[in-house]
């Protein structure tokens, strides 16, 4: 036995991306959507050159692993840079080699070695950051690194057969469109319970009664499913609407903008609630007598000393809220709401998975982007609170 | 009432239901005085401080601040002129100590130049150096830092009188008695009225020149502490005092220094030695105390040393002697 301990996590990971790129389909080729494609392997796709580099980088992130060198993770985070920068080049490369000029309808699909490595390349990264212990911005400036390269990739015309652009290509209006509603909905449905969710909050401060009443009720929401939620809303609201001309005016219906919104809100309350709630009753109970006792008003106490000690759990509410809600906006398009939603129905039903992934990929994004932003706020406040958060 | 009267309270009752946490007190606490209320928890001694600065309201009777009933003040106004520090110290948590210091002069809207010169000033008072703790937040202190800066608050605001709720209570042995010394430094600079809630006798005996026994809401006694320990009024008193532990307690407030025969010519200590039957050429040996060092100490170091002399130094120049006889027979002066 030897004395030393390696690290398992990258030779199992390196290793994995090694196989897949060897063994599965890096990319396929369909003459148009409706004809089934052709596999082609990585080597297959960018020829023998460039597997060879990817390769040789792998096994040399692989046996880093194994020695004692103390920027070997430092190595390793360049190799992965390198080859994250390296998958939208190779896609554009994959295109000019073998998509002739004459194929208008051609495009090419993502294998499975594509997403495989993808997936591993960003397991890498989390696993190096954690380990070289770095911050986060860093990990996001080295993320952005791909998307320069894809965004080169595309302006350069070398991207124009990749299905899901294909896809943006025949609705580029429709996306942004899309895009637009679904930003809307949720910024308007999370806005909303946050007001709503204050009040409730003052309420449930002022009376006790009230949070043996809320509490309940909102859990009791919670628990119905979306789309069942989303379906009886369409009666009530489709009654009221034929008897009020304003609620016509503001184009509310049964379907659509409206019920939606109200379902969203109603699911976005409990968390914003239960968080702000316990963030400002467990604000230690001696902190807020010295506060008193210091010769603060009630106001006072409350900006000075209860809301902001409170502040870290009440965003917490505020991002699980928000990420909840870019989920769920997408079943609402169901129900006639629009959003992103439409392509993954849209595509389920035609079968077309290319325009599944245009939904569901800036669904993913934005909810990263909302993670990250609520997070970097989280850490403004929290850097001098050593209470743990309110777990969800 | 003389004006030298800093806080009284007059027939002064708190109820809860029906059920009386503090029953019609009685309690006069002049001006400069560090009064300790002590008591088993739940005696209504606690309550009886937070009554003074309106945390809790009093029920019935009148609270007065030098002459004027304290309902008749604001109730800002009045805390902002009495410091207040707790036994978890009550910090800031997201504020710095600079800040947390701050506290009740910006709420007096002092001009902030004044503010910082406070602060550093009272950093300077708790031996915390300006430049290493003004800038920490307090999950970056010790225990015992936290306290300091808790005390620092209280005093911030220049106010006439300091109440402490068992603010050493959370803090291990060593730490404590260290603060308890530096309180006790600091109230000869300042002298402020103080009120300090405990429930540890020793640390009433230690610190107060006043104080005041509770159980179930009523004053059982009130004394110096030497009186306290020569008449305790009641059997609870006595066992609060630690029954036969009086005596040590007792020899826990007189100093060597007060009761040590001084040294003079050595024919002058020829003669007292020879007349307590000792050796005077055997006094090298001795084990030694200092004049601050209090006679239990000082017994205690006989039991250990196994012998009844000790020979008194200060900055190691003999200074004295004392002996288990003159032990025996000390009286306090107070």
């Amino acid at each position: 036995m030897l004395g030393i301990r390696f690290d398992k996590v990258m030779p199992l990971l390196t290793g994995a991306s090694l196989l897949s790129i060897w063994s599965l389909d890096y990319v396929n080729l369909q003459p148009n959507r409706i004809l089934p494609g052709v596999g082609y392997s990585l080597q297959d796709a960018v020829g023998w050159w460039w597997m060879f580099i990817v390769t040789t980088l792998l096994i040399s992130a692989f046996l880093l692993s194994f020695i004692r060198l103390p920027t070997k993770r430092l190595l390793q985070l360049l190799i992965v840079s390198l080859l994250l920068v390296f998958m939208p080049i190779s896609l554009s490369s994959f295109a000019s080699n073998h998509i002739p000029e004459t194929l208008t309808h051609a495009r090419t699909g993502l294998g499975a070695a594509f997403w495989v490595l993808l997936f591993l390349l960003v397991l890498m990264l989390i696993e190096l950051q954690q380990k070289l212990k770095l911050s986060r911005l860093i990990i996001c400036l080295i993320s952005i690194l791909p998307i320069i390269s894809f965004l080169f990739a595309y302006l350069d015309g070398g991207l124009e057969t990749l299905a899901i652009l294909r896809e943006y290509n025949a609705r580029s209006d429709q996306f942004h469109q899309a895009v637009k509603v679904h930003i809307t909905l949720v910024s308007g449905a999370v806005f909303t319970s946050m007001l709503l969710a204050s009040c409730l909050v003052a309420l449930m401060r002022k009376v006790e009664a009230a949070q043996k009443i809320i509490f309940p009720l909102l859990n009791f929401i919670q628990t119905i499913p979306s789309l069942a939620l989303f379906g009886l809303l369409i009666a009530p609201l489709g009654y009221l609407a034929s008897k009020s001309e304003w609620l016509q005016a503001m184009n509310v219906s049964g379907i659509g903008w409206a019920p939606a919104m109200i379902a969203l809100i109603a699911y976005s309350l409990l968390p914003m609630v239960r968080n702000t709630f316990v963030a400002l009753e467990e604000v230690s109970s001696s902190i807020i007598e010295a506060a008193k006792g210091m010769g603060m008003s009630p106001l006072q106490v409350f900006i000075q000393v209860r809301l902001p000690l409170a502040m870290p759990v009440i965003l917490e509410g505020i991002r699980i809220t928000t990420i909840q809600a870019i989920g769920l906006t997408a079943v609402a398009a169901l129900i006639g709401a629009g959003g992103l939603g439409n392509f993954i129905f849209q595509g389920l039903g035609q079968a077309a998975m290319d325009m599944v992934l245009l939904g569901a990929l800036p669904i993913l994004l934005l909810a990263l982007v909302a993670d990250l932003l609520f997070t970097s706020a989280m850490a403004l406040f929290g850097r001098q609170s050593t209470r743990s958060g309110v777990i969800n | 009432m003389t004006n030298n009267t800093m806080i009284e309270l007059q027939q002064v009752s708190k109820l809860y239901e029906q059920t009386a946490a503090v029953d019609a007190i009685d309690l006069t606490i002049n001006k400069g005085e560090f009064c300790v209320l002590v008591g088993t928890s739940g005696c209504g001694k606690s309550t009886t401080l937070r009554m003074i600065n309106r945390l809790i309201p009093h029920s019935a009777g009148k609270i007065l601040i030098e002459d004027q009933e304290i309902n008749s003040f604001n109730e800002q106004t009045l805390r902002r002129r009495i410091g207040y520090a707790i036994q978890n110290t009550g910090l800031f948590p997201h504020w710095s100590v600079e800040r947390n210091i701050g506290t009740v002069p910006r709420l007096l809207k002092w001009p902030e130049k004044r503010i910082q010169e406070r602060v550093v000033e009272l950093l300077e008072l708790l031996n915390l150096p300006y430049s290493d703790f003004a800038h920490k937040y307090p999950s970056e202190l010790s225990g015992g830092q936290a306290q300091r800066v808790g005390v620092a608050r209280a005093l911030a605001g220049d106010p006439d009188i300091l109440l402490m709720d068992e603010p050493f209570g959370a803090l291990d042995p060593i730490t404590r008695e260290s603060l308890q010394n530096e309180l006790l430094r600091i109230q000869q600079q300042i002298h402020k009225t103080i009120v300090f809630v405990t429930h540890d006798m020793d640390e009433a005996l230690k610190l107060a020149n006043h104080i005041v026994v509770m159980d179930q809401g009523k004053i059982i006694q009130q004394a110096s502490p030497y009186e306290l320990l020569l008449n305790p009024a009641t059997a609870f008193v006595s066992q609060l005092l630690g029954g036969e532990d009086r005596g040590l307690k007792q020899a826990g407030l007189m100093k060597v220094g007060e009761h040590m025969f001084a040294a003079k010519s050595s024919n002058i200590n020829n003669m007292v030695f020879n007349s307590l039957g000792f050796d005077i050429s055997a006094t090298e040996q001795l084990a030694s105390v200092k004049t601050h060092d209090s006679l239990r100490f000082a017994l205690s170091v006989m039991l250990w040393h196994q012998c009844d002399m000790l020979k008194v130094e200060e900055e190691q120049q003999l200074v004295g002697y004392i002996s288990l006889q003159q032990i025996m027979q000390a009286r306090p002066h107070g």
